[in-house]
Formats: structure tokens, sequence, C-alpha cells
């Protein structure tokens, strides 16, 4: 997996979840496991949310296009919201930014 | 000799009072043998030890010693003897070979046996527990809460008990079992003056062990499913023991009452550790109980109980 370092939450940046990240949903919260620290972390269930379906779309723009339609608000809104909680999130360790294919010669 | 404790067969040199015998023909998970001081401190010496856990008394008198090794664990406390669990095979040798039988079992039922059942895959939490209509039910609470004096009372009510300090778990078809711990049980000096003869007669006559007393018990005889904890909250301002449904243990309740959080922190531990908190967390009630001062350890092992039976009763309707 290719990571780098750019500060940029732009929305075609994609993300993954690293492979020492381990995360397990609880009733009313999502514990990560940071397997590097031993540290534990908690998420509310709107952040548990947002890194499920980043995982999965791997970018902000198809994240919070597919989370506008189940939050009924504006993608501009959500994409915001996800790029603060993506720097938060690669700032700890949970996700990392993937350099894209065509950055490397 | 053969007994079963913690979710794990033991093989014995010697005699253990307070652990259920066991009939198992398979392999032994652990082996216990006595050992000379030396041969326990040749087993240290092979690598360098991380201190894993380490309880120092006022007078700066070391009372307990656990050193993570690569091979295993060396295990110390004052006068009760000097252990070395290794890891492959399970095997704890026991020093010195002339300590009194009460001293040696003390700790190792209390530490050795443990560690043995966490290296073997098994959770522990800081908790006493009783088995109540088919399910366990768990106290929690930090040390001094009362978890000890309630699972003695529920255990003089004819409850059988899993433990009363150190409960294991450990997840079997989609279920959080719990597995019963040993026989022995301790009892705090105001709790023993309360005792009536025939509940000393019950506990086989508790002996002074210096800074608790110690009785037995009768222990559940198989694992059974966790399905109710109860969290205790003392001086509470209601004038009776009240119970409030929390609802789902929380994450950081259950991470915070792991036993042994320091010891084998390697990712397979991590991570079982949290699916088995996961599973709890779907499978289980919290309840907060409030306890207004004056009331006694019987009195709320009394409503404990019947608590604990209308849950099981619930369960078994629903």
């Amino acid at each position: 997996m290719a990571a780098n370092n750019s500060s940029t939450a732009a929305p075609d940046v994609r993300f993954v979840v690293p492979d020492h990240i381990v995360r397990r949903e609880f009733v009313e919260e999502t514990v990560i496991l940071n397997l590097k620290t031993g540290k534990y972390h908690g998420l509310n269930p709107t952040a548990a949310k947002m890194l499920d379906t980043l995982e999965r779309t791997g970018t902000i723009a198809e994240a919070a296009a597919e989370l506008a339609d189940l939050y009924g608000q504006p993608p501009e809104v959500i994409r915001e919201d996800l790029a603060d909680l993506c720097e938060a999130m690669t700032e700890r360790g949970f996700i990392e930014k993937v350099a894209p294919v065509d950055a490397h010669p | 000799m053969r007994y079963r404790a913690y979710g794990i067969e033991v093989q014995s040199e010697f005699p253990i009072s307070s652990l259920p015998a066991s009939e198992g023909s398979g392999p032994a998970t652990l082996r216990l043998r006595v050992a000379a001081d030396e041969e326990v401190g040749r087993r240290a010496a092979e690598s360098e030890g991380r201190s894993v856990e380490r309880i120092v008394h006022p007078d700066g008198e070391v009372g307990l010693q656990i050193d993570e090794h690569p091979s295993g664990y060396r295990m110390e406390v004052g006068p009760f003897g000097r252990y070395f669990l290794g890891t492959s095979p399970l095997e704890a040798l026991c020093a010195p070979a002339d300590v009194e039988p009460w001293r040696r079992e003390r700790f190792l039922v209390a530490r050795v046996l443990p560690v043995a059942a966490l290296l073997s895959g098994y959770e522990l939490l800081h908790a006493s527990a009783a088995e109540v209509g088919g399910m366990a039910i768990a106290i929690l609470g930090a040390s001094g809460a009362g978890k000890s004096s309630l699972a003695l009372r529920l255990g003089l009510a004819g409850l059988p008990i899993l433990t009363d300090d150190l409960l294991c778990v450990a997840i079997a078809e989609g279920r959080v079992l719990a597995h019963p711990g040993t026989r022995l049980i301790g009892i705090r000096e105001a709790e023993h003056r309360l005792l009536t003869a025939a509940d000393r007669a019950r506990l086989g006559d508790p002996v002074d062990r210096g800074d608790k007393h110690y009785g037995q018990v009768e222990p559940a005889g198989a694992p059974v499913p966790l399905r109710v904890l109860y969290r205790l909250r003392r001086g509470a301002e209601a004038d009776q023991v009240a119970f409030t449904r929390v609802g789902a243990p929380d994450p950081q309740l259950l991470l915070g009452s792991t036993f042994f959080a320091q010891l084998q922190l390697t990712e397979e531990r991590l991570v079982r550790q949290l699916d088995v908190y996961r599973l709890l967390a779907k499978q289980a009630e919290l309840f907060s109980v409030e306890i207004p001062r004056g009331v006694t350890a019987a009195e709320v092992a009394g409503e404990i109980e019947r608590h604990a039976a209308a849950r099981a009763g619930e369960a078994v309707s629903g």
C-alpha cells in the first residue's frame, strides 16, 4: 500500500484503512483499536458510518454523494464534514491517503 | 491429580483443595510441577523480563511482581512462593518446595492459573460472579467495592459461584460464556465477624491467612452465558437498594474492567478482547445498583438474587 503525507483532503484523494486498524461496532459507538500503539479510540455512530462509507467508496467525493442521499443533506456540506473527519482520522492513523497510480513513474 | 478451573484442564503434582476436580482424560492444558528455587531462577535468567504487574507495600517491600519473558512469566509474591509459567508447553514451576500448601495454593489460584487461562485464549474481567437460572451474573466494581462480600453472600444463599474476583470469559457458539474459577473465596474481617456458626460451617470453617479470611463455596459446575452485569454504586441517596438499567455495557467499562490488561499485548489478544466485549455489549444488560449506607452485603445479595432471577425468567420466556 502506498501512502503519502499530503495534508490536503481533496474530494478525489483515495483513502484506505490500514491493516493495523481494527474496528468493532458496539451498541452506541464503534471502537477503533490501533494495533501499532495498542490504543483504543471511540467513534460515534455518524463518524463510524462515514468511515464505513469512505472505506467502501475510497474517496470523499463518492462517500459524500452516498451520505448526502442517506442524511438528506447537500453534498457540499457532507464533503466538508468528511474532509474534517478524514484529517482527524489521518492524524490518528485510522486511515491513510493512497498516492494515485499515475503519481509514480 | 486433575482439576478444571478458569476454562483449563490442570494436571498437578500436588493436591489443590480449592480447585474442582476434573474427570477429563485428554491432554491437560497446564501442568503444575514443584521445583527448587534455583530452577525457577534459572528459567527466568534465560532472558530479560518486562515488569507487567508490581505491588509495593507502604514499607517498600515488594508484595507482588510479575515479569513477562519471551518464554513465559516469572511471578513472585513474598511469602507465597515463586513461579515460572512457561508458555511452550504451558507448565508452571512452583517453588519453593517446602512452602505450606495454603501459601502456594493462594497465589496459584489467584494469579498463576488466571494467567494460564489468558494464554489459553480466555479473557479475564475484574468481577465476582454467580450462576442464576442458567445464566451468569457479574458484579463489577473497584477493589473494596464489595464484590467478594456479595459473592460470599450469594454463595451462602445457595447459588453456584463462578468467582469472587476474576471472571474468566470466552466466546463459544456465538455467546460469551463465563467459566467457573475456584472454590476459594476471600472474606474481609468485617464480613467475617457477621458470619453465623452455620455460615462458617458451610464455608469449611474459614481460616485466617493474615490479611483476609478464606473459605470455600460451591463452584458452578459448567460454563454459562454471561447475561447481566451489575455495577455497584455505594452511598446512594435512595432509602432502599435500587436497580437502574443503564443499557448495554459500554466498551470503556468493559476495557476498564479487564484484568491483566498489560499482559500478553499481542495483536491476537487485543482483537480477541475486543471481540468478546463487542459480543457482550450485544448480549448482556448492565444495571447500576444503588446501595444506601448501612445496607449489609447479605441484604444487597438478596436483592441482586431476586433481580437476577427475574431477568433469567424474562430471558426464558422471551
